[in-house]
């Protein structure tokens, strides 16, 4: 009883904490988004081996985002951080139109979206590297990845670049809104 | 994914070739990183920056960490740091190589141009057909650096390779762990699994060779204090390689 008074107080008054995990091929740009938004500063990362972990506050609500190695052996590890997922952040590489690669990250996108343990998580798919010339447009690669065939999932597609921060912000606004809006429901 | 096969085995051996020992940006001992369509390896620090070039200048692949096509498995065993150094040299290009630079476009595309007719060759072809039907392989005769060797030195040598891959392999994420972890301070321990190496290849006629890259090496290691990422990726690599140690 008394645990459940204080649980009503934090969802009225406290800041709502969200974990998300970001994931996407290698070299999407998924490190640089995280220390982006943290730092607001761009670092020139390394290849992640084994994954970020940090915290960004925006709007109250406190984000802690988890952002896992992409290269193509360690996805399978991706497994290992779904649980208590509110919500995946896919990054993208929209200068990479290889054609190979865009069907990997469909493959990998809609892979993790049939996973039960992100049944209820919602999706935020980040355009990223917009800056670099011939990069696909949102309308591209929304179809590339047949985001209009997810069923039964909130869904927000945000071209970015993480260099310039620009479209960060605008995809974490989508992702607060939602978040606040799944409160309300939920009461 | 889908079922492409998966030529990683290629690049890794594509590291014994004479010149791949270090990173060919800055030198720094046992690259896993390559820029593949340049047939190069880097470091994991200079696979950062390559990385940040966008695909279009370079696409950078880990030689144990992910999956590799025949096409760049070809490039991997085509080219190498030595031949791109060489390249280079004779378009008189000095390194550090400004990859970005739009002056160079049209030296890389060369390049890169080079790199697809070269892994059209027969010699690089075969390497490619035996490792699909999972036949030994041997590694292409560097035939401008390496003088020409007999058929049965040639056997011999694709034994010891096959032998030196299936041992490198065991101890594969353990060099991995020790490149992420030293950041360059600690070269000694790094240099000791090569020496052996080149030590097993001292048989060969490809003896003078290799010690004339040694040589070259020696003056060529400025090794950069690297612009580097993340503190705590820093911090993690550093844990991972203690423990490591201590095994």
């Amino acid at each position: 009883m008394g645990s459940s008074i204080t649980d009503l107080f934090n969802k009225l008054f406290g800041k709502k904490e969200v974990r998300i995990l970001m994931v996407g091929l290698d070299a999407a740009g998924k490190t640089t988004i995280l220390y982006k938004l943290m730092l607001g500063e761009v670092v020139t990362a390394i290849p992640t081996i084994g994954f970020n972990v940090e915290t960004v506050e925006y709007k109250n609500i406190k984000f802690t985002v988890w952002d896992v190695g992409g290269q193509d052996t360690i996805r399978p590890l991706w497994v290992h951080y779904y649980q208590n997922t509110d919500a995946v952040i896919f990054v993208v590489d929209s200068h990479d139109r290889e054609p190979d690669r865009v069907q990997d990250a469909r493959e990998e996108l809609h892979k993790l979206m049939n996973e039960d343990q992100l049944k209820d998580a919602a999706l935020l798919v980040f355009a990223n590297k917009q800056d670099l010339p011939k990069a696909m447009t949102l309308s591209e690669l929304t179809e590339k990845l047949n985001l209009n065939q997810l069923r039964n999932r909130d869904w927000h597609a945000q071209a970015c670049c993480a260099k310039t921060g620009e479209g960060l912000y605008q995809g974490l606004d989508w992702l607060s809104n939602y978040i606040q809006n799944k409160g309300k429901k939920a009461k | 994914m889908t079922t492409r096969q998966d030529f990683r085995k290629l690049a890794i051996q594509s590291l014994e070739i004479p010149g791949n020992q270090k990173c060919f940006d800055c030198g720094a001992p046992q690259p896993m990183w390559s820029s593949c369509k340049l047939g190069i390896f880097i470091c994991l620090n200079c696979a950062g920056r390559h990385r940040s070039y966008g695909v279009g200048i370079s696409f950078v692949r880990s030689a144990d960490l992910d999956r590799w096509s025949e096409e760049q498995a070809g490039f991997a065993l085509a080219g190498g740091n030595k031949k791109f150094d060489d390249f280079l040299k004779q378009k008189k290009v000095s390194k550090p190589v400004q990859y970005q630079r739009t002056d160079l476009e049209s030296v890389l595309e060369e390049y890169r141009q080079i790199l697809i007719d070269e892994a059209r060759q027969p010699a690089i072809r075969k390497i490619i057909e035996n490792f699909k039907k999972d036949l030994p392989v041997e590694l292409p005769d560097q035939s401008q650096s390496v003088p020409s060797q007999s058929t049965h030195q040639q056997k011999d040598k694709s034994e010891k390779i096959v032998e030196r891959q299936t041992e490198q392999q065991e101890v594969k994420p353990k060099k991995g762990a020790f490149q992420m972890a030293e950041n360059f301070q600690e070269p000694v321990e790094e240099t000791q699994p090569k020496k052996h190496i080149e030590e097993k290849t001292a048989e060969k006629p490809v003896q003078k060779i290799t010690k004339k890259v040694v040589k070259e090496d020696e003056e060529e290691i400025s090794v950069p204090k690297s612009t580097l990422s993340s503190a705590s990726n820093k911090g993690g690599r550093r844990g991972l390689g203690k423990i490591i140690k201590i095994e």
